[in-house]
Parts: structure tokens; sequence; C-alpha cells
């Protein structure tokens, strides 16, 4: 009796972890919880399948973000020191809140005037990054090789853009490298930035989300584990303020010089760092997702970039050796390029918030600092009409909606043909 | 015999080019009167004198501009098309009026979306300068020599920084390259000082440059050339803003490929040319030159910069390797730190701007596209007490006020002894 009831136990608890991925996720790693502040998660190994028979790489498409950065805005840091600092300096905190406070305090003065910026782990996360695009691909880089290489007008983007083409260079000083950062091409980089949903969702999207928000309240119990007196608490703190900053600075540290010190996520249990999460992915997911709470239109923000990005392909394939185009841009513009793609099920379309985790709609495995789409592009040689293409997120294989023989490698016609008649399609209904 | 002769012919020859006018730099080339806007004249490259005896060089302390540019704002093309579009719909422009009207609509579309944005000759510039600075002092970058690089925040000063490191990284691809642009680094890359910017155009330096420059504002021979009837065209003084926007424009074009497709130069003659050269020339004296009209100090906006320079250069020569530091930001740095300097005798002081242009005081010299002071430091050994260094501008060797018996090269003590003081005394001044 006591072995059927445990194995009952077991197989809920292994039932709710399954339909829990980030859950899962967390447990293993706080640093998840982040979301798109999550430091690039890099594999010991990259595993990759044999491309089709005979036909080897010979051109990369790419759009990536910047590497892990600090925040943009004075006030993330500012205004949780500043609590902090004022409990602190009437006894309010508890040894672990000094430690906190001391920690935050750290994190404000290696940001300071620095806010927005790459951080020295953002520089490491674009040479690795660029290092393993050229180890495992190494037929694309060879001889007197072109690199394209174009950046949004962020500073913080065209250092990564130059930090992955210094890269290649030391691996291959012959390369030929063109490099460029205007505003002539934030059509495509950076589509419609000011008009985007995100900045202002449609009244469903929006309702849907604060029900959601509604039901998945921040837990105040943290509070209590870094001040010690609940009164103070009560009359001194602004609860929904202080609490969404100082998780976004826990979020932030590890993008820091302080990543390896005492982790600020340590505070939060592992249920509160997961209703954290949920609420920021229900955020993205209708900010930069396809649900029908938006109309499906994040996605289509991006139909400017996968056009360029296709027509850009037709016209290297034609070329013997066409070497890499390298983009760099923003996190939102990839979550919505992935959605558009639909790749690894990041095309959800669904009103339902709370199936997002299981359907593997999730943020971080998505668009972590420094995360990247690279179209890798194969052949058997420059006469081969049957070009194919696999997409890496991340650096790791990805699946698209598209018939294929050999998964993740697709027909370079299917893609084309797919993408472009969803794109009109959709541009058609618009009229 | 031959010897003297030799010697006289050579001081024959610096006395020509020490004798030489703007006017004779007009008549060699007239895109020296665009004043920031010139594009960066490639120098020399066997001109260089050799490393003093026993000495080799070891580190490189650089600031440099960006390279060749597109106009930064709108306004310059839209000013001039404005003027003469209204002129056309009034049926007052001469067909050449018309053709430049519509070369200014070809201009504006070549330049949409780019303002302010790095050319491919910007690109260039930087990969050339640093392929020289490579090629001249190889000691500095062998093996995995250490390359330090800021830019400030502006996109065209990192793309010309990425330009030279992508360079210098092609030849050696063993280099250790720590680059960066941010804000952090402000208060020395690009330094404002409100006090010292604030007093720039005083009352009397205003009146100054009024009396200097209000005759040579018009251009009676281009408004006959663009229009058929000027009625109303001195309204605003839009008449002389028309021919600053105009020769502007034109100067411009040669940062970009845009100078291939269209040509505003048969529009201004030389002398047109040299008056605006001579105005821009009297214009930037005031604003960040030593000029007595605002006080003199001017130039001590690069002062955190200037002491940066010598602290991060004492730190350097401790090291076995240190490699080179590189800097990039803008014309409005690299002039100023020339003057203060007195690199090439741009500390002369003078009231009078008239004086300006016989003493050599040419901004053109200082500060192209692509300008860059380059100090090179020269050593026996790590243990060298004697540490002599020269600076380089836009890569010609240069003179500094300070007496030396190894010219072009100085004693890096001298330099610091008195740059250093001069230094602490204008911090007295402002009470630093």
């Amino acid at each position: 009796m006591r072995k059927f009831l445990l194995t009952i136990v077991a197989t809920t608890i292994v039932c709710s972890v399954w339909a829990q991925p980030a859950y899962r996720d967390m447990r293993k790693n706080r640093q998840c919880a982040a979301g798109n502040y999550m430091a690039y998660p890099e594999q010991k190994k990259y595993h990759y399948t044999a491309p089709p028979k005979g036909t080897h790489p010979f051109y990369i498409s790419h759009y990536g973000r910047q590497g892990s950065r600090y925040h943009s805005k004075i006030r993330n840091y500012d205004y949780p020191w500043t609590v902090m600092h004022k409990a602190d300096s009437l006894g309010k905190l508890t040894p672990l809140g000094r430690e906190i406070f001391s920690q935050i305090g750290q994190m404000r003065q290696e940001a300071a005037h620095r806010w927005g910026e790459m951080s020295p782990l953002g520089v490491w996360q674009q040479r690795q990054i660029a290092r393993r695009m050229m180890e495992h691909h190494p037929e694309v880089f060879q001889g007197e090789v072109h690199i394209d290489a174009k950046s949004t007008i962020i500073s913080r983007c065209i250092l990564s853009m130059e930090t992955e083409v210094l890269q290649l260079l030391s691996m291959n000083p012959g390369l030929t490298v063109s490099h460029d950062a205007s505003f002539c091409y934030m059509d495509y980089l950076n589509h419609d930035n000011n008009k985007r949903p995100g900045k202002k969702m449609p009244e469903a999207a929006q309702q849907a989300l604060n029900e959601y928000l509604a039901q998945h309240p921040i837990d105040d119990a943290y509070l209590a584990r870094l001040f010690n007196d609940p009164e103070y608490v009560g009359q001194a703190i602004k609860k929904d303020e202080f609490s969404d900053l100082l998780f976004k600075l826990a979020c932030s540290q590890q993008n820091t010089l302080l990543r390896d010190s005492m982790p600020l996520l340590r505070i939060y249990s592992q249920k509160e760092l997961y209703n954290y999460w949920q609420r920021g992915n229900a955020w993205w997911y209708l900010s930069h997702g396809g649900s029908p709470l938006n109309q499906g239109a994040p996605p289509y923000i991006q139909h400017v970039l996968l056009r360029t990005m296709i027509a850009e392909a037709d016209s290297c394939i034609a070329l013997e050796k066409p070497g890499v185009q390298l983009r760099f841009g923003h996190d939102h513009v990839m979550m919505e390029l992935l959605s558009l793609l639909g790749a690894n099920g990041y095309g959800l379309y669904t009103d339902d918030l709370s199936t997002l985790e299981q359907r593997g709609w999730i943020s971080y495995k998505a668009i972590p600092m420094a995360a990247n789409v690279q179209l890798i592009f194969y052949r058997h040689d420059r006469h081969d009409s049957d070009v194919y293409v696999k997409l890496l997120l991340n650096e790791q294989e990805a699946t698209l909606p598209l018939p294929a023989k050999k998964a993740p490698y697709y027909r370079w016609s299917d893609f084309r043909q797919y993408y472009l008649e969803k794109i009109e399609t959709y541009l058609k209904r618009q009229k | 015999m031959k010897r003297p002769l030799l010697l006289i012919l050579l001081m024959l020859g610096v006395l020509t080019l020490g004798a030489q006018t703007v006017k004779e730099c007009i008549a060699a080339d007239r895109y020296f009167t665009a004043s920031n806007y010139r594009v960066y004249p490639s120098p020399d490259e066997s001109t260089l004198t050799p490393a003093p005896a026993g000495k080799k060089a070891f580190y490189i302390s650089h600031y440099g501009r960006h390279g060749s540019r597109y106009l930064s704002s709108k306004k310059g093309y839209t000013i001039p098309y404005k003027i003469l579009h209204d002129a056309d719909s009034l049926g007052r422009l001469t067909t050449l009026g018309k053709q430049v009207l519509q070369q200014l609509s070809i201009i504006i579309a070549d330049s949409h979306e780019r303002w302010g944005d790095l050319s491919a000759l910007g690109k260039q510039q930087h990969r050339d300068i640093a392929r020289r600075m490579m090629q001249r002092f190889p000691e500095v970058f062998e093996g995995n020599a250490h390359i330090q690089a800021r830019s400030t925040t502006v996109n065209r000063c990192m793309l010309s920084m990425g330009s030279a490191l992508q360079q210098m990284m092609s030849i050696n691809p063993r280099l250790d390259i720590d680059m960066n642009a941010s804000l952090s680094d402000m208060w020395y890359m690009n330094h404002q000082d409100k006090q010292l910017r604030d007093s720039m155009m005083t009352k009397k330096a205003k009146a100054a440059y009024k009396r200097f420059s209000e005759d040579t504002v018009h251009n009676n021979r281009l408004l006959s050339l663009l229009f058929t009837d000027t009625t109303g065209i001195h309204q605003h003084d839009n008449d002389a803003w028309l021919n600053y926007y105009l020769i502007k424009a034109e100067l411009i074009q040669q940062n970009t490929d845009m100078h291939k497709q269209v040509s505003l130069s048969n529009l201004f003659t030389d002398d047109d040319l040299y008056l605006f050269w001579k105005r821009e020339n009297g214009w930037w004296y005031i604003m960040y030159g030593p000029s007595l009209l605002n006080g003199g100090h001017q130039p001590y906006t690069q002062r955190h910069l200037l002491r940066k320079m010598i602290q991060d250069a004492d730190s350097c020569m401790r090291m076995e390797r240190p490699g080179a530091q590189l800097r990039y930001g803008h014309e409005t740095i690299v002039l100023p730190l020339t003057c203060l300097l007195g690199i090439n005798g741009f500390d002369y002081q003078t009231e009078n701007l008239d004086e300006v242009e016989s003493h050599h005081w040419w901004a053109s010299q200082v500060f192209p596209m692509a300008a860059n002071l380059q100090f090179v430091f020269y050593r026996s050994g790590i243990d060298d007490p004697d540490v002599v260094f020269k600076v380089l501008l836009n890569e010609q060797e240069a003179t500094l006020p300070l007496p030396t018996d190894m010219a072009p090269y100085y004693h890096w003590r001298d330099f610091k002894q008195y740059y250093l003081k001069k230094l602490d005394e204008y911090a007295k001044l402002r009470n630093e």
C-alpha cells in the first residue's frame, strides 16, 4: 500500500514537472528565471545532425542580440539601493538584507555610467559565438571569404558586431569585412520600433495579461527575509515597484562582474522565482508572440527582416563563396522573428496563457543575452539547385513548420515559398 | 662641399614649405579650404626620422578623429534647397540654378537616413592609418601585443575604431584587443566643459568676428549665376546663407562617393573658397583655439584628456610590452588638444583675427576627417630612465614648445614636468 501510494505521489510529481519544463529548468539553474536577462547559456558540447549526403555549408545568414549588458535605466539601480540604504540606516535590515544591500551597492557602482552597455561577459559571449560559428562550419570561412556585418545604431550592438568580426579575423586574417551601423538599416534590423504592440498592447491582450498577473500575484514573503520589521516594510516600502526592480536586479547580476558572488536570486524560493518568470513570460508572449489576443500581429512586424534575409540569401546563393551575413539587434526583434518562423514551436497561437510553458513557449530558451539565429545553407556545389537550410537557435538545431525528409534540414525552396506566402497572405489581409 | 650644399638646399626646401600661403595651398588643392570637412591628406610614408641611437619604439598613445562622414544635419542641405526651391516656384532661377536645385535633391536623397554616418572613404582612411602605424612601428605590435581601444559612444567613432582594429587584426591576428565605447570614459574622451563652452563667444569675440567676416559672406557673382531675379533674396541674409551652405555642400561631397556624381564646384572660384576658409578658420580659432578674445583658455577643455594620457603613459612604461592605446573621437577634441600642447605653434595667441592666418594657425592642417595625434615612445629597455617620444600630427613629425637636444624627439620627463605644471596652474585658477 505504501509503495502504491509512493508511486502515485511520484507519478503526480513527475507529471506536474513534465508539464512544467521551466520549473524544472529553474530547479537546475536559477538563472533561467531571468528570462531575457539570462546570460547566454553555453553548452559543453554542440551536437549536430549530419547534413544531406554530399552537401556542405556554404553560407550563413545570422541575426543576433547584443551580449550581456547592464540595465539601461539608472532607476533600476538607484531605487532598490535607496530603499535598502534607508532601511539599513534605520537598522531595519536582516543579516541577509545587509548582504544583499552590499551586493546591490557593488552592482550599482559597476553599472555607473555604463547603463545599457555591454558588460565584459557580453564581449566574451560574442567571441565564443563567433569562434564556434567558424569552428562548426569551417567550409564557409575558408580562404578570402567576405563577411558582411550590419548593426542597429545602438552602441552595445555595434560593439557586439565588432567583437565578432575581430574574433573571426583572428582565426582567418584573410577575410574581407564590410561593417556598418546606420539608421538606414533600421527598417529591417529594428522595424517599426515605436509602433510595436509591446509598447501599447491591444485592450484584449492587456486585459488577459492583467487577469493572468492577478492569478499569479507576487508573494511578499521574501520581504521578511530582507527586512526585520514588518511594520516598517508596510509603511516605508512601495511593494510593487520595489519587488519589480529588485527582481530585475537579481536577474541582471549574472551579466556582471559580480556573477560569481552570492546570487541575489537566492533571496527567492523556487516557487517565487517560477512565479516571477511566469509573469514575465506571459508579458513577452502577448507583446511579441502571436496570439488571438493581439490579432497575431507582433511576429509580422519582422516581415521586413525575414523578407530581407530571404532576398539576400537568394542573391548570395548565386555566388561561388557568399561567406557570412551578420546582423546585430535586439531581443524583441528576435522573439518576433522566431514567432514568425514558428521555430521550435514559437509560432504558438493561443489565448490560453496557462499553456505557454507546457507548449514550449519559453522566453529564456529563445532570447537570453547574445541570443542568435543562424541559418546555415548547404549544397553540393554552386550548380546545385537543391539547396538546404537549417536553423540554429542559440547554436542548437531547431525545427521549422515545414515538410522535411531529414529535419532539421529543410529545402530552401520550401522555406522561401512558405514564408513569402505567409507574409503575402498576412499583408493582403491587412489591406 | 657637397654636404653644405645639400644642407642649404634642404633648408631652402623647409623654408619654402614654411613660407607657403593658404592661397598656394588652395592652388595645389582647392579642397584644403574644406576646414573640418577636409578629406584626410595621406602622408608621404617615407619621411620619418630614424629612432634615436640605441632606443626602440615600445608604446603608442593615440587620439584620432572619426573618418570621412556624411553631413550630420539635414538642415545644411534643406536650407539652401528651400531658398532655391522658393525662387524656382516663382520662376526666378537660371538654368544653372535649376541644375543646382536638382543636384541638391540628389545629394539629399543620397544622405537620407545616413546623417553623420562614417562613409566608405572614412573606413578606408582608418584602415590606412592603422596599417601605416603598424608598418612604421612594428616593434610595438609584435606577437600578442595588447591594444586598448576606446571610442566615444558616437557611431562613426565606433566604426572608425572597428575599421582600424580590423586592419590591425588582419596584419597580426595574434593581437590581444580590448575594445570599448562607454559613457564612463566620456569624462576624458569627449569632455564637455560648461563654463568654457559658455564663454566661447564673448561680446568682444562676437564683435571681432563680425568685423572680421562681414565683408566676406555675400557673393553677388554666385547670385547672378543662380537667379534671373534676386528680388527678396537678401531678406534674412538668405543670400549669405545660400553661399555658405552651398560651399559646405560642395566641400563635404568629397567625403562620400557623391562627388563622382554631382559637383557644385563650378559655382565657386578659388577666391570664394578662400574667403569661406578664412571665416571658418577665424571661427574655429575663437571657439576651440587659444584666442585671447575670450580669455585664451578654450584649449583647457582637454585638460582631463591630457592628464589621462600622461598617467596612462606613465603606467604603461612600467610594462615590458605595453602595446598601443587608441582613442577615437572628434575634431572638437583634436583641435583644442593640439592647441593645449602647442604642437607646431598652434598655441599662438592673439586678439587680432587678421593675424591668425599669417601665423600659420590653419585649422585645416590639424583636423581633417580622420585627423590624429600619435605619441610614439622609445627606450633602450624597461630600465631606461630616459624615455623619449615624438608626436605625429596626422602622421607627420611635429614640434612641441619644449627644448630638446634631439628633435623631433623629446624627453618624457621634460614633457611631463612642463605640461603637468601647466595643467596644475589652470586647475588652481578653476579651483579644481
